[in-house]
């Protein structure tokens, strides 16, 4: 199996059907009258967590990357999150606790070189885009925030710098994929309880490793182009404008898609669009491949 | 009469500090003295480089270099026990002819230039096989791997030079295993091959004491 078909597989298919597996047989337990929160919330960080690194195991084994580690972190904190309640200031905390946990298992990487402004960047970026997430997940359960990650996710792969950095977020997209398909069940589903834990993470430090494993060598793509597919999904907070949130969700939810999915576009178009050489005649490329004749 | 030969001898003189002044004067002969463990050449990284091929798809051979090697080295016949080569290059010289490429392979797929940003080669003996040609046996330590590796030298010549001090070059060759080094990414499929020969065409400069 070539190297693209095993990523491919055990990077792609492999988290779906995991995530799928582990989430779908109790999404069909239907709540109880009673249940004033999900009992088994705890299926989707559990799911999201196991699918990226059992998919990250079988395709690159040992030792693991600081990335990953991030990924048991943002899990930990996620499973922690799904039986705990939605109180803002014991969600606050736990947020905290899990970006500064990220934070720590990334220390290492990117610390190499001596920018402090760098050090803090994963746990600010992890803590900044769990909290400005969080609250849209509240207010919208089901797949459109989920998938809205996984587009964003699935962009990102363009900015990993690498197949091992880009399996990572093809996982995740994956992952959220399996979980967001409950959607469809008896018990619905909010990403709120923990599963944004361990995806926004990988949101935020895969393409930091992948700016600076390119800046390193001064060849970093435009550094607009890594944030925009992690930020994206925050589009969706337009569609809470009054005027777009009273449409019906076979016109919203299609529309928030599109949304994160021009944005994305946009970010490969900044980082890969070819440079203007319009101004350029053909004598001109004459001159410059061959001088003066 | 006296004019004419006046005039001879100043457009004698004249041809004569012209042709001294034209002669090339960096090709002086550079008599064998032992060298002294002071008597080291520096890398000038400017006029050195290394190359590296191996095969794409089986059917040709990618060449990519990295540029401005430093190091040192000290070669001598007489003191084969006391010479030595030391090679060390930045990763984030790589330079494959293509931006998109030097990012790739400088990532984490295969050197992860940040974590190990250097590739080094230092010689632990060294042994003379022919004229101007030598083996040096050593540690290659890349990607944070040490493997032990013949290097094979050749064209080693010594100049001194008026303006540029003594200068000395060689080529060296040596084959490796990318993935004996952590780098396997697509030997499997025979996209990439995973044997690497690295061409370190290198020039020492011994400046004269100050």
């Amino acid at each position: 199996m070539d190297e693209f078909t095993k990523v491919i597989v055990y990077g792609g298919a492999l988290p779906f059907v995991i995530a799928l597996v582990i989430v779908t047989p109790l999404s069909f337990i239907r709540r109880r009258e009673d249940e004033k929160r999900d009992r088994f919330a705890w299926r989707m960080p559990l799911a999201l967590g196991l699918a990226i690194v059992i998919a990250m195991q079988v395709l690159h084994g040992w030792p693991w990357h600081n990335v990953l580690y991030a990924a048991c972190a943002g899990a930990a904190g996620g499973l922690l999150m799904s039986f705990t309640s939605r109180q803002v200031w014991v969600r606050g905390l736990l947020l905290v606790v899990t970006a500064a946990a990220v934070n720590w298992v990334m220390w290492g990487s990117v610390v190499i070189e001596a920018d402090r402004w760098r050090w803090f960047v994963p746990g600010v970026g992890t803590l900044l885009l769990l909290g400005t997430l969080e609250p849209l997940a509240v207010r919208r359960p089901g797949p459109t925030l989920p998938v809205a990650i996984a587009l964003g996710a699935g962009a990102a792969i363009l900015f990993a710098g690498s197949l091992n950095f880009g399996s990572v977020l093809l996982a995740v997209a994956a992952g959220l994929g399996g979980c967001a398909i409950s959607g469809f069940t008896r018990r619905p589903f909010s990403i709120a309880d923990g599963t944004l834990a361990v995806a926004v993470p990988m949101l935020v430090v895969v393409p930091l490793v992948g700016f600076l494993d390119a800046d390193f060598t001064d060849n970093a793509l435009h550094p607009v182009a890594y944030l925009v597919p992690s930020l994206a999904p925050l589009s969706l907070w337009l569609f809470e404008i009054p005027a777009l949130a009273r449409r019906s969700a076979w016109v919203r939810v299609p529309l928030s898609w599109l949304l994160v999915a021009i944005l994305c576009g946009a970010a490969a178009w900044i980082a890969y669009a070819p440079e203007d050489d319009s101004g350029e005649s053909e004598d001109d490329l004459l001159q410059q491949m061959y001088g003066d004749f | 009469m006296k004019r004419r030969i006046a005039a001879a001898l100043m457009i004698g003189g004249l041809t004569l500090a012209a042709a001294v002044g034209l002669a090339p004067r960096e090709t002086a002969p550079v008599p064998h003295v032992p060298a002294t463990a002071d008597d080291f050449f520096t890398i000038d990284k400017a006029h050195s480089v290394l190359l590296y091929h191996l095969r794409h798809f089986g059917v040709s051979n990618f060449y990519g270099r990295v540029n401005m090697p430093t190091g040192s080295f000290l070669i001598d016949d007489a003191d084969l026990v006391g010479s030595y080569l030391e090679v060390s290059c930045e990763l984030k010289n790589m330079d494959t002819g293509n931006d998109g490429r030097d990012r790739f392979i400088t990532g984490a797929d295969f050197f992860s230039a940040r974590e190990y940003p250097t590739a080094s080669f230092k010689s632990t003996s060294i042994r003379k096989i022919g004229e101007g040609t030598y083996e040096a046996d050593g540690a290659f330590t890349m990607h944070g791997i040490t493997n032990d590796v013949t290097v094979r030298i050749e064209q080693f010549t010594r100049k001194l030079t008026e303006r540029f001090g003594l200068r000395c070059g060689f080529e060296a060759h040596v084959t490796l295993s990318r993935s004996e080094f952590g780098m396997p990414k697509f030997v499997e499929e025979g996209t990439l091959g995973d044997d690497v020969t690295i061409i370190a065409s290198i020039e020492g400069v011994q400046l004269p004491d100050e």
